[in-house]
């Protein structure tokens, strides 16, 4: 039953042709072949191109791009040191705290990684921290950026599942808020067991707290406006993202920040990076069709379901998503098993939003392990610590991740249990 | 969603001859998911179907807009990508023009009226128009129920709904409806109506009997008015170059089962909807006593309108229609 | 010989300038195209909030730039080799592995981006017809399948000038992403 056309992609992908190419020219093969109409293709892409949910994307890259321009991100640190500088541990768990604020304003864990994540990293340092333990903490904690909206990730899938993306949105955040704190567990756990470099700096007084926290104000109205905006049912997802873009338009003014020279870059790498996504999103629609239409999505449905118990197929969807995320990157992987999600989803009665927050918690920890860790890549990177050195306490952040994981794949509460109360699904 | 196309093959394979023809495979696509009247319907279609064709031609059923939406299906039909869909018959006005007075409020005062026009000649000159573009349409009678009119406040009248955010799809002629109604007509997707109901968004909407309940849209919009300013139907519309493809008997066959099919979708909805009714008023939904004539007197403009700027090609047709009463 | 050879040269790096400029342009239009639509968006609901009155129209404008900004996009971005790849298995493979691997990927999208020019203008004629939605002037044809068509015809001509531009000139930039540094971050 693994067709020709199958087999033809397979093989360019790992020959490194551009995954959307790769999905458009088995399903001309397929197409060819089987005498159909080139209509399909045009009609695909452009049904991708003008779904008004994926009017998400630009907008939410857009405000990611900016804020970093702007770079008062690094306030956010600084203020969360003052609260909880002092514990054991205490500028790791700043470093969490910081990601997942930063995660409320911006859909990519590689953004946080490489920019707030230097000052982070540099904070830490200075602090007398262990370097590799500082950038395992800021290569792992970006990984929340995904899980709290804003998600480019829980875009998509929405809009291949045809699912609200409000709701996924909303699903994502006790799982983000429990990967923190998950991981701020971890840290002390860590610290004491493994006797990492980790002073704990000087108590502030409540005045410097105060002072830091109404200074990273401006940085905190990005993730106020999106995150209050959603969960209050004020604006629309979309609607948010461009009220936080226009957020930053100001920010930047009031900053001098603002040039037309900058407003271009933002603007063209908006572009680039939003077109790559659609590109996948539409091409990702007709590889769907075909996948489906062949026959290929029941077939492979069947062969998880002969596992036969609910939680061994979950256990398994886990385990094949978590391998797939450590070679290919989460949206792809996303793009291409949809269909067999959605299909497992309806076979063993599951919610659509649940196994979407699962998809994309598995894939999001591929950026942290081995081999390609991008995460860990894009702060070693950054900061010019070793990669392979700080491995070893990267890799060990799985272990609170997997935890949080197992949790919300056996806990549908977890991911439901905010969208029910806030009325986005029934 | 499910993407598992079902089919009702024989498991065993009934004793072939011979030469061995492999099957020709027709796809059906639905809007609906799983478990809603329409995606049922088809379903059920799709098993009597095969049972009676015994493997010469199988019907897979692909609900959810697996194939994509109404248009695109539509679309998919004309290039035989896909070989039937069943799509509100509404739809069929964005490729036969004519047809777009079904979506008209008020034009049709109830589902006789409808079936009047349906089955003159006046229509069988739009059913020609659509043979033409490549779809032919096997059988209309599956009815649901009147569309009706709700809100977070009562309404009694049009006036009630002057300025008032409603919901529409984004679908022209019911831009067209609720703005002469008084409406500010507002496009939200369907699986974001309850929210933007709740949110305020939108503060009324409209649609059939059945989805106000099994949506669940009365918890936000607790007021109705039984309006019934339209009568959905829905379609089951082959492409043209598929449905010629098969032998007389065939088509004789499928034509049958979805009669049967049809019928079987009209009992239900009808029983379904008495008991809904019955729930939503111990749920404290309020069915406001309305007064249709102003509701008529209102649209009266809308007819001349819509032929002007070309949401029918016949000349006179609402007038022509009216007269079939 | 040489001389020839040296004028075929020249006339492929002139070439390759200009289309390089004409994408620079093109995606600095474009990307104000995605500023545009993000700012009528914007104003869309301020004008639902405050004034409670949305301008009916505004969306589907709105969607029409997307799929044009988008559909162009995805030129540009295959112009930068942008597109995401799976760098795992090739990573380290010898040079001429990637280059021919960069042949074989123009040629994938020289033929199959070829089906977008016949599928959009079949599709383009079907839509024409159509009645205009959500309160435009014009119909569907005009930013549903017009802007795949004109998607198609620049991915054709683009493959078509990378694949004979890196024979003649052989310089392995051309096969680098060549876009700003750190413009494309999604994970
Ligand atoms: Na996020
Ligand atoms: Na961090």
């Amino acid at each position: 039953m693994l067709k020709y056309y199958f087999i033809v992609f397979i093989f360019m992908i790992l020959a490194q042709v551009p995954i959307a190419f790769a999905m458009t020219t088995s399903s001309v093969m397929y197409a060819v072949i089987n005498g159909q109409n080139f209509v399909m293709f045009a009609q695909k892409f452009a049904n991708a191109l003008s779904d008004f949910n994926l009017l998400a994307i630009p907008a939410f890259l857009f405000v990611g791009i900016f804020m970093n321009e702007i770079g008062l991100t690094d306030r956010i640190f600084v203020a969360a040191e003052k609260w909880i500088g002092h514990f054991t541990g205490g500028l790791a768990h700043a470093n969490v705290i910081a990601s997942m604020i930063f995660a409320g304003m911006s859909g990519s864990a590689l953004a946080d990684a490489g920019g707030l994540g230097t000052i982070e990293v540099k904070a830490m340092k200075d602090a007398g921290y262990d370097e590799h333990f500082s950038v395992a903490v800021t290569a792992a904690s970006s990984a929340i950026g995904p899980i709290i909206p804003p998600s480019i990730n829980f875009v998509i899938w929405a809009f291949l599942s045809q699912t609200s993306t409000l709701a996924m949105f909303l699903a994502g955040v006790v799982p983000g808020v429990l990967m923190g704190l998950s991981m701020m567990i971890w840290i002390v756990v860590a610290v004491k067991k493994f006797k990492i470099k980790a002073p704990t700096v000087q108590k502030a007084s409540w005045a410097e707290r105060f002072e830091y926290s109404l200074k990273s104000l401006p940085a905190l109205g990005g993730p106020i406006i999106l995150i209050g905006g959603i969960m209050t049912g004020i604006f629309t997802p979309t609607e948010s993202s461009v009220v936080a873009g226009a957020y930053c338009v100001v920010l930047s003014v009031v900053y001098k920040k603002f040039s037309i020279k900058m407003l271009t870059r933002t603007l063209t790498n908006t572009l680039i990076s939003s077109s790559m996504v659609m590109a996948l999103a539409a091409t990702g629609l007709i590889f769907n069709w075909m996948i489906v239409t062949s026959g290929l999505i029941t077939y492979m449905t069947n062969m998880i379901l002969s596992l036969g118990n609910t939680y061994l197929v979950l256990l398994a969807l886990n385990g094949i998503l978590l391998f797939m995320g450590c070679f290919i990157g989460s949206m792809q992987v996303l793009i291409m098993i949809a269909p067999l999600l959605m299909n497992l989803a309806a076979a063993l009665n599951l919610s659509l939003i649940h196994v979407g927050v699962i998809a994309v918690l598995n894939l999001t920890l591929g950026l942290i392990t081995p081999p390609m860790a991008p995460s860990l890549f894009v702060t070693a990177k950054a900061t010019g610590v070793s990669f392979d050195k700080s491995l070893k306490y990267t890799v060990q952040f799985l272990i609170p991740l997997v935890v949080t994981l197992l949790l919300v794949t056996f806990i549908p509460g977890i991911t439901l249990w905010v969208p029910r109360v806030l009325g986005a699904i029934k | 969603v499910q993407n598992n196309p079902t089919t009702g093959q024989p498991e065993n394979g009934t004793a072939q001859e011979a030469p061995k023809k492999s099957p020709m495979v027709y796809k059906l696509g639905n809007a609906g998911a799983l478990g809603e009247p329409a995606a049922i319907v088809c379903q059920l279609f799709t098993d009597l179907v095969n049972e009676r064709l015994e493997g010469e031609v199988v019907f897979e059923f692909y609900p959810a807009e697996q194939l994509g939406n109404e248009i695109t299906m539509l679309e998919n039909l004309q290039v035989d990508l896909q070989q039937a869909v069943m799509t509100a018959i509404d739809t069929l006005g964005t490729y036969s023009k004519d047809f777009n007075i079904i979506s008209m409020a008020f034009a049709f005062e109830d589902h006789d009226h409808l079936f009047k026009y349906l089955e003159s000649d006046l229509a069988d000159a739009a059913f020609k128009v659509l043979e033409d573009q490549g779809i032919h349409v096997v059988n209309f009678n599956f009815k649901k129920n009147p569309r009706i009119i709700f809100g977070k406040k009562p309404i009694y009248s049009p006036d009630d709904l002057k300025g008032v955010k409603f919901r529409i799809p984004n679908i022209p002629i019911w831009e067209k409806n609720f703005r002469t109604m008084g409406a500010v007509p507002t496009i939200v997707a369907w699986s974001e109506y309850p929210f933007a109901l709740m949110q305020g968004v939108v503060d009324a909407g409209e649609c059939t009997k059945e989805a106000y309940y099994s949506v669940k849209l009365f918890e936000a919009a607790p007021y109705v008015a039984e309006v019934d300013y339209a009568f959905p139907l829905e379609a089951l519309s082959f492409s043209k170059t598929a449905w010629d493809r098969l032998t007389p008997e065939q088509q004789k066959i499928i034509e049958e089962c979805a009669e049967i099919a049809a019928e079987e979708f009209n009992t239900t909805i009808n029983t379904k909807w008495q008991e809904d009714k019955k729930k939503l008023i111990e749920a404290g939904v309020e069915f406001v006593d309305f007064d249709k004539e102003a509701f008529m007197a209102k649209m009266a403009p809308l007819a001349g309108q819509l032929e002007s700027e070309g949401f029918w090609g016949t000349p006179g047709l609402y007038e022509k229609v009216q007269a079939l009463r | 010989m040489d001389d020839s050879n040296g004028l075929v040269k020249k006339v492929v790096k002139k070439i390759h300038n200009v289309v390089d400029q004409f994408i620079r342009v093109l995606s600095i239009i474009t990307g104000y195209i995605v500023g545009i639509f993000m700012v009528i968006l914007f104003f869309q609901v301020v004008l639902r909030f405050v004034f409670k009155n949305p301008i009916y129209g505004a969306d589907e404008l709105v969607i029409a730039l997307m799929v044009w900004s988008m559909a162009l996009g995805n030129a540009i971005v295959y112009w930068h080799n942008e597109h995401a790849v799976i760098e795992f298995c090739l990573q380290n493979s010898p040079s001429i592995v990637k280059k021919i691997m960069h042949h074989v990927t123009n040629l994938v999208v020289l033929t199959t981006s070829f089906v977008y020019i016949p599928g959009g203008l079949t599709l383009f004629r079907m839509q024409k017809k159509l009645i205009p939605l959500g309160g435009l002037s014009f119909s569907k044809a005009y930013y549903f399948a017009l802007p795949i068509v004109v998607m198609g015809v620049l991915l054709v001509a683009l493959s078509a000038v990378k694949t004979i531009e890196y024979l003649i000139l052989k310089d392995d930039k051309l096969m680098m992403p060549s876009f700003g540094e750190g413009g494309v971050k999604l994970d």
